[in-house]
């Protein structure tokens, strides 16, 4: 059986009135990706704050491999890399300078150390800018650099809170990659976003959060199980009557179905062969229709389905 | 932990902000008051006895002090300090309208100083009849009538630095230092300059802070130790600041040739020791919980330029007003520490009073770095 990396057990923590994490459960194994997907205020920081022991909690139990976490829990400390939303680094230092001086925080040793900072270097791809400081750098290259100070000691677990927020769809892409890369390595990586693409594309399994509490979990898919529709066509249909609109309603697995400006998108709960069916009934009907298409169903529509809200504000 | 001092010297180098606060600022401000105060200054060398009218009761003591004065030749040039004149009202009045004598000096119940203009000789004449009223007012506390008695008194007195710093003709007597009446201002400086640490202090703290910046949420992440981080930190700055502190000094000395003394190896140390309190004083703000960056920014501000005031860089003499009539004040206030330190260091023979500040500015670092340690470890914090 793997080992718990991360164990968050009844955990609660107040701000006054509100209350951030409600009885918050988290039980994550070594090795995996695991992502925290929530809209922005649902506790996602708040959980890796109290994670890392940087916030008192009123309630509940955190472990870490196996360890209470405390302020001066320092051994811990040191197989843990921290990549925080805001980018910290020091603007009087160079990149190389600066990965060397967070790695130096944990690493001693200089040989060791110089080999590790070039190898953080060369894994968010800034040889060219290791002597730029960070003033200069673009935004997607200020988190790369972000990354690279947070994770260049080689942690077993690491903890990435949104490091991809405000990020050119090109340092996206290849912090995503690093994120597997590391994980290939061996570290387990805890994510959060509210990017519900990037967790599904990077996590081996996904814990939704909304108001402090943990809605659902499970791969990406197990969580798509979860809910109702899981199947939707869209069909654009020209002059449908609301006589025609009743007998489609009627057809086999159908949970929902919407039609405006001659499109019509229809969601289904399960079954197979949904569309052959819809476009034989369109024929027999004598319906003309044009472009058909299918959407498989997204991690948003789980949260939609479970809140009743959208995951990311529109 | 070298490589946390190696990188904050690195850091601190490269910030020119506070490379010009730390050092380029104090350096302008000296040759600022060096621009100002050396015509006066050049002034004061070519010092003449100041003519002066005495009116004064028949069985008058002062009349024994002015004789002194009148008499006893400066080192200087050989001249008397005063030149008195002992008359009545009228024709006192007369020859400070004929500009014969720059004031009166009256005695009644009180003694009394009129002047037409103000001036440095005025100034000097107001300065030597308040501390002749202090003596008198002392001796009258004391109960003594007998002569000897009252001489006992005024040996307790000028024996007694405080009051002793007020006494032209002692400080004259055992001075090794340039009698430039404007090097309190130096000192203040000096002072000034050792305290402008706190900043540095202030960004040190909060770098640990993970309530107040990235940088110090990362930091409260690391496995190094926080003290083992603060240490680390604080004596980056400190090495930066000493050195600012000798270059200061230097600069004071051998480049605008103000004579600080001839003790220039404790002038340094004292500064060393300035830099400490000020570093101290920037971690310990830095480090009180659930303030915001602004505010703890404000304190520093405020409690920094407020001490150097009292310790009178802005006004000559506050430092002096403020050890008559609250000297507990003085004793609290690091600018004012630092500059009697200083003072002491090069007016004194004996290392008493300044051993003594410096005993005082120790136990103030002490004090903080402990509260700030004590307030920063094992932090967790509320909200962030």
């Amino acid at each position: 059986m793997e080992q718990s990396v991360v164990k968050i057990e009844n955990l609660v923590k107040r701000y006054h009135e509100l209350i951030a994490l409600d009885h918050f459960n988290l039980d994550i194994k070594e090795g995996e990706v695991f992502g925290l997907l929530g809209p922005n205020g649902s506790g996602k920081t708040t959980t890796i704050n109290c994670l890392l022991s940087l916030l008192k909690y009123d309630k509940g139990s955190i472990q870490i491999f196996g360890q209470e976490m405390k302020p001066d829990s320092y051994e811990l400390k040191s197989q843990i890399g921290v990549v925080m939303q805001n980018v910290a680094v020091f603007d009087e230092l160079t990149v190389y300078e600066n990965i060397d001086y967070f790695c130096g925080l944990y690493i001693s040793d200089k040989e060791k150390r110089k080999k590790l900072v070039e190898q953080a270097i060369q894994f968010v791809d800034l040889e060219e800018f290791r002597k730029f400081y960070p003033k200069k750098l673009s935004g997607g290259l200020l988190r790369r650099l972000n990354i690279a100070c947070g994770i260049a000691h080689k942690p077993k677990l690491i903890i990435m809170d949104e490091p991809t927020v405000a990020v050119d769809p090109q340092s996206r892409n290849r912090i995503l990659e690093g994120i597997l890369e590391l994980n290939k390595e061996g570290a387990t990586i805890i994510y959060t976003s509210h990017y519900m693409e990037e967790v599904e594309q990077i996590c081996s399994r996904i814990a939704i959060m909304d108001k402090g509490k943990n809605l659902a979990i499970g791969t990406a898919e197990e969580l798509k199980k979860l809910i109702k529709k899981n199947e939707i066509i869209n069909i654009d249909v020209y002059g449908l009557t609301e006589e025609q609109e009743r007998e489609i309603r009627v057809l086999p697995h159908i949970c929902d179905m919407t039609y405006s400006e001659n499109r019509l998108k229809i969601a289904y709960s399960g079954g197979s062969h949904n569309l052959i069916r819809l476009l034989d009934f369109l024929k027999s009907s004598d319906i003309s229709f044009g472009r058909v298409y299918t959407e498989t169903p997204t991690l948003n529509d789980v949260f939609l389905e479970i809140t009743g809200k959208e995951l990311r504000d529109k | 932990m070298l490589h946390i001092i190696y990188y904050r010297i690195l850091s601190a180098l490269r910030n020119k902000v506070d490379i010009f606060w730390t050092l380029c600022f104090p350096i302008i401000l000296g040759t600022c008051f060096f621009a100002a105060f050396s015509d006066i200054y050049e002034m004061d060398f070519e010092f003449e006895s100041i003519p002066v009218a005495a009116v004064l009761k028949e069985d008058s003591r002062l009349k024994d002090v002015l004789d002194v004065l009148s008499h006893q030749e400066m080192e200087e040039n050989g001249e008397p300090m005063l030149k008195v004149s002992y008359t009545d009202m009228a024709e006192a009045e007369k020859m400070l309208d004929k500009k014969k004598v720059i004031g009166i000096i009256e005695e009644e119940e009180e003694v009394h100083l009129s002047v037409n203009e103000n001036g440095l000789e005025a100034t000097f004449l107001q300065s030597f009849l308040d501390q002749y009223v202090q003596t008198m007012y002392v001796i009258g506390k004391s109960g003594a009538t007998d002569m000897s008695e009252i001489l006992k008194i005024v040996e307790n007195l000028q024996s007694n630095e405080d009051m002793s710093n007020l006494n032209v003709i002692q400080k004259k007597q055992i001075s090794k230092a340039d009698m430039n009446p404007y090097i309190d201002y130096y000192y203040a400086l000096i002072a000034m300059a050792c305290l402008y640490a706190c900043f540095s202090g202030l960004t040190c703290a909060k770098q640990m802070k993970a309530d107040i910046s990235a940088l110090g949420m990362r930091k409260c992440l690391v496995s190094t130790g926080h003290m083992k981080m603060i240490v680390g930190d604080m004596l980056g700055c400190y090495v930066i600041q000493c050195v600012s502190n000798v270059l200061l000094v230097f600069y004071l000395q051998y480049v605008l040739g103000i004579d600080l003394g001839n003790r220039l190896p404790l002038i340094l140390f004292t500064a060393f020791m300035g830099s400490l309190i000020g570093l101290a004083m920037g971690i310990f703000v830095g480090s009180i919980p659930k303030l915001s960056e602004g505010i703890k920014t404000g304190i520093v501000l405020s409690v920094s330029m407020f001490s150097c005031f009292l310790s009178g860089l802005m006004v000559g003499g506050l430092r002096w007003l403020i050890e008559l009539k609250a000297p507990i004040i003085n004793r609290l206030n690091p600018a004012a520490v630092l500059t009697d330190a200083l003072y002491a260091l090069n007016i004194y023979d004996t290392y008493e009073r300044f051993t003594g500040n410096l005993i005082i500015l120790f136990i103030m670092s002490v004090i903080l770095c402990g509260l700030s340690f004590f307030m920063v470890r094992r932090e967790c914090y509320e909200q962030l």
